[in-house]
């Protein structure tokens, strides 16, 4: 009996990362469609953005000159935003490990620190200036993204994924404070994702793409698709946490989690899509205000125990 | 609201030139002709007389011409138009050059404003200009030296043998780094090149290198084509506001021949002007939203303007480059149920138009990114002749269609909105405004309309008239100068607005945010193709003429800025 609910775990991590690895260019086709109405448009076909993978795939392969660095940055950059995916199923179905949740959000790290080099190789101006961009966002996003994460590891006293599912008590003892993180938790998973108005790496109209500009073809197809696997992880964690300690299931939670990725993908897209661009020297000002001030706001409650 | 100057007030000015004339040069001509004075000075005179009228009398500049009249009189010319709006008055100075070496005194010192049209009749004329430097603007560097289109005895389909070489702008980042903007770029619709030097993310220089798209049609109009067919050429100088051409080039022939034009085709022509003005308003809108990553607003506006787009069809046959503008009158008339369509029309496009406003206006990045961004100040505005919403949106009241009225627009009433700021913002508002204003005017116009023909019965043209006309385009005054020929045009002269307002970029752009760089170059709702609209560019020599955009080339070449 114990074996088969193991082999039902395997199966479930092994369906569920296959899932999760597929969904994320489905998700933005469908958030494309909902943009679209929003718009006053028909829209593509929700599986579009798959389409143009699959056409940005067939295409030549370019590297450009001078850039040998660029492929192997890359194909490293694909392979960590899977493995930070797959190592999130594991761990959380399969078999975790001491400090895996700082495994994961390390190895997310290093993945965001590769994102960022990228256009820094390509030695285009418009893809330089994207790049400084997303360095500054970084420090601002990606830095509190993981002190909010370690915030929330102290406070629920949990080093592991699967721990959170038996933090309910502590949960209730800090529902105040803990919430606090929860809706900053959020408020990063969408910043970090690089949408509008915090897309001012890419920004289109002025950098022409920015840190896209020099790639094409499968070089272009396999960071996009980077983008979307990063859209989708930061988006699971903050659910999966929350679900894993108002549930205090593990195996509902994750799975759970997987679906509701879907409806606060389609809100995020919502959301960019009533928004205009901010800029670089108002949003990473502006951001660390709010996001310094939910801290304090945390640490204050904590203290006094609520 | 509409400015009623008193025919006593413009005699009074019109003495006033001829005193102030006469005292510089008491060998000058002074004629008035409508509304427009001829003033013909001596060479050496053109400097005082030219600090006095744009300065002292507070003129704007419109644009000189140059012009071979060597088959008329024996001379070169070259004619300075201003405008002094206050009094309804175009006033043209002339000035001859010598026809073996034209060489006139450079009045940009004066008047920074004529730094391109000056050039201009250098490229294409072989103006020679003293006083200031010169440099090539209209022509690429491949075109050979000595070689003048626009003179009369270069025909229009010679080709010259032409020197493949390669255009290299920047001179290196004497300042920062150079961040290329164009030739091609999401940010343009059409190919030009700024190049933007930057220190981290602040704009630290300028420069600009356009004329990329030279079509050819003041050559084409002065030889290939007929008064009446000139008129579809004029509409096709811009594709957004092509209307505003036609029609200016139309009155400046009309004016030329004194053609009386029947009151309803003046009507007609009004309100398709307006519709157009709605429309581009709109477009720009869209543009705008687009480059402040606000698409939502973006497709709305254009859905909005689709409205526009319908009613122009049903009035004209076109949604665009309606083809309806004639010498003498317009083409197409309006009946009752056309007119009634167009009032539910204007009725559905003012409801949805006002809701969209207050929804883009309550996007807080919206605001903040408009605000306080590519500042014109009202000085450098007024040193530049800019035109159009960029003059309104610096504090500059200015505005043809109340100053020199045309067509029907002497019979509506309508305010003239004018902001101080000089911001981003501000041009956004003098345009949405504006939208409120053309609507209220299609609907006074619609109303009002006469019943009678829509084309002069007669109309004769003779030969070496001058005319100038001056339309109250979407993004300025276009101006169109135009001198009679026998059966076509002998001397066609285009001015599109966007040719006044690029030198202001350079003063918006500097020490701003690189982000805001495309808004602010859009705010002034850039044509790039109505200016590049010079000169014919051979293009079967079987020598491809290359131009080397990239930054990284580096070759010292100056241009305008």
């Amino acid at each position: 009996m114990v074996s088969n609910y193991i082999v039902y775990r395997i199966l479930l991590a092994i369906v569920l990362t296959v899932l999760s690895i597929l969904l994320p260019p489905l998700l933005d086709g469908i958030e494309r469609k909902i943009r679209a109405r929003i718009h006053s448009r028909i829209g593509p076909p929700i599986l579009q953005t798959w389409f143009d993978l699959a056409k940005l795939f067939g295409k030549d392969f370019v590297i450009p000159k001078n850039m040998p660095y660029l492929l192997p940055l890359i194909i490293l950059l694909f392979i960590l935003q899977v493995f930070v995916i797959v190592a999130f199923f594991v761990y959380s179905l399969w078999i975790d490990v001491v400090n895996s949740l700082f495994i994961i959000i390390a190895l997310f790290m290093i993945a965001q620190a590769i994102f960022v080099a990228i256009p820094f190789v390509t030695m285009n101006p418009f893809a330089i200036v994207g790049a400084s961009r997303e360095i500054v966002l970084a420090l601002v996003n990606e830095v509190f993204f993981v002190i909010v994460i370690g915030l929330l590891s102290y406070a629920l006293s949990v080093t592991e994924i699967s721990g959170f599912a038996v933090t309910a008590n502590i949960f209730s003892n800090h529902m105040l404070s803990t919430s606090i993180l929860f809706i900053l938790l959020f408020l990063l998973s969408y910043t970090v994702s690089s949408r509008i108005p915090y897309d001012i790496a890419e920004a289109e109209p002025e950098l022409a793409s920015g840190i896209l500009i020099e790639l094409s073809g499968p070089l272009l197809a396999l960071y996009l698709y980077s983008l979307y696997l990063k859209r989708y992880f930061v988006k699971i964690i903050p659910i999966f946490i929350l679900l894993s300690m108002i549930l205090g299931d593990l195996l509902y939670s994750i799975v759970y989690s997987v679906v509701s990725v879907v409806l606060v993908w389609m809100i995020y897209g919502v959301i960019a899509a009533i928004l205009a661009r901010s800029r670089v020297d108002v949003a990473p000002i502006t951001l660390t205000k709010v996001y310094i001030l939910f801290t304090f706001a945390f640490a204050i409650l904590y203290i006094v125990g609520v | 609201m509409k400015i009623h100057v008193e025919k006593n007030k413009v005699e009074e000015r019109v003495n006033e030139y001829i005193k102030v004339v006469r005292s510089i040069d008491n060998r000058s001509e002074v004629v008035l002709k409508d509304d427009t004075l001829f003033i013909t000075v001596s060479r050496e005179k053109l400097r005082d007389l030219a600090k006095v009228i744009y300065w002292d009398m507070d003129c704007f500049h419109r644009t000189c011409v140059g012009v071979d009249e060597r088959s008329l009189n024996g001379y070169f010319a070259l004619y300075h138009i201003f405008g002094d709006d206050r009094y309804g008055l175009n006033v043209v100075v002339k000035v001859y050059g010598d026809s073996k070496e034209p060489v006139f005194p450079s009045i940009v010192d004066i008047v920074p404003a004529a730094d391109w049209c000056e050039m201009e009749a250098r490229d294409l004329l072989g103006f020679k200009f003293l006083g200031r430097k010169e440099y090539r603007l209209i022509l690429p560097p491949s075109w050979p030296n000595n070689v003048y289109p626009l003179r009369k005895d270069y025909p229009y389909n010679q080709r010259p043998k032409i020197i493949a070489t390669s255009e290299k702008l920047s001179g290196g980042s004497e300042t920062g780094v150079a961040v290329p903007i164009g030739p091609y770029h999401p940010a343009l619709h059409e190919p030009e090149y700024f190049e933007l030097f930057v220190e981290g993310e602040r704009v630290v220089d300028v420069r600009y290198r356009g004329f990329h798209v030279h079509r050819g049609i003041e050559k084409l109009g002065e030889t290939r084509m007929t008064y009446q067919q000139v008129n579809f050429l004029a509409e096709r100088i811009c594709g957004i506001c092509g209307f505003e051409h036609s029609v200016c080039y139309s009155q400046a022939v009309e004016k030329a021949a004194g053609i009386h034009v029947p009151e309803r085709a003046k009507f007609i022509r009004s309100i398709v002007l307006e519709l157009e003005r709605i429309h581009s308003h709109l477009l720009w809108i869209g543009v705008a939203c687009h480059l402040l990553g606000y698409d939502t607003g973006f497709m709305h506006t254009w859905r909005i303007r689709e409205h526009i787009m319908i009613a122009t069809e049903m009035l004209t046959g076109s949604r665009k480059t309606y083809g309806i503008n004639l010498i003498g009158g317009v083409r197409r008339d309006i009946n009752e149920e056309k007119k009634q369509r167009v009032l539910d029309i204007l009725k559905i496009v003012e409801r949805e138009f006002t809701e969209l406003v207050e929804t883009i206006t309550s996007v807080p990045q919206i605001k903040m990114r408009l605000k306080g961004t590519g500042v014109l100040p009202k000085e450098d505005a007024r040193k530049l002749s800019v035109v159009g919403p960029v003059a309104r949106a610096s504090g500059i009241d200015r505005d043809i269609r109340r100053d020199l009225p045309y067509a029907a627009y002497s019979y509506a009433s309508f305010n003239v909105p004018v902001y101080d700021d000089g911001d981003n913002l501000s041009r956004f508002l003098v345009r949405v405004d504006e939208i409120y204003e053309s609507i209220s005017i299609t609907r006074q116009l619609l109303d009002q309309i006469p019943k009678g023909p829509i084309m002069a019965e007669e109309i004769e043209i003779p030969e070496y008239r001058i005319g100038v006309s001056v339309v109250e385009a979407p993004r300025g005054e276009d101006v169109h100068f135009v001198i009679t020929g026998h059966g076509k045009p002998y001397r066609w002269r285009v001015r599109a607005p966007t040719y006044n307002n690029i030198p202001a970029l350079k003063v918006m752009l500097k020490d701003a945010p690189l982000a805001d760089a495309p808004l602010t170059i859009a705010s002034i709702d850039p044509c790039f193709s109505c200016t590049d609209r010079v000169v014919v560019i051979d293009v079967n020599s079987g020598v491809k003429n290359k131009i080397n955009l990239n930054v990284y080339g580096l070759e010292g070449c100056y241009y305008g800025f």
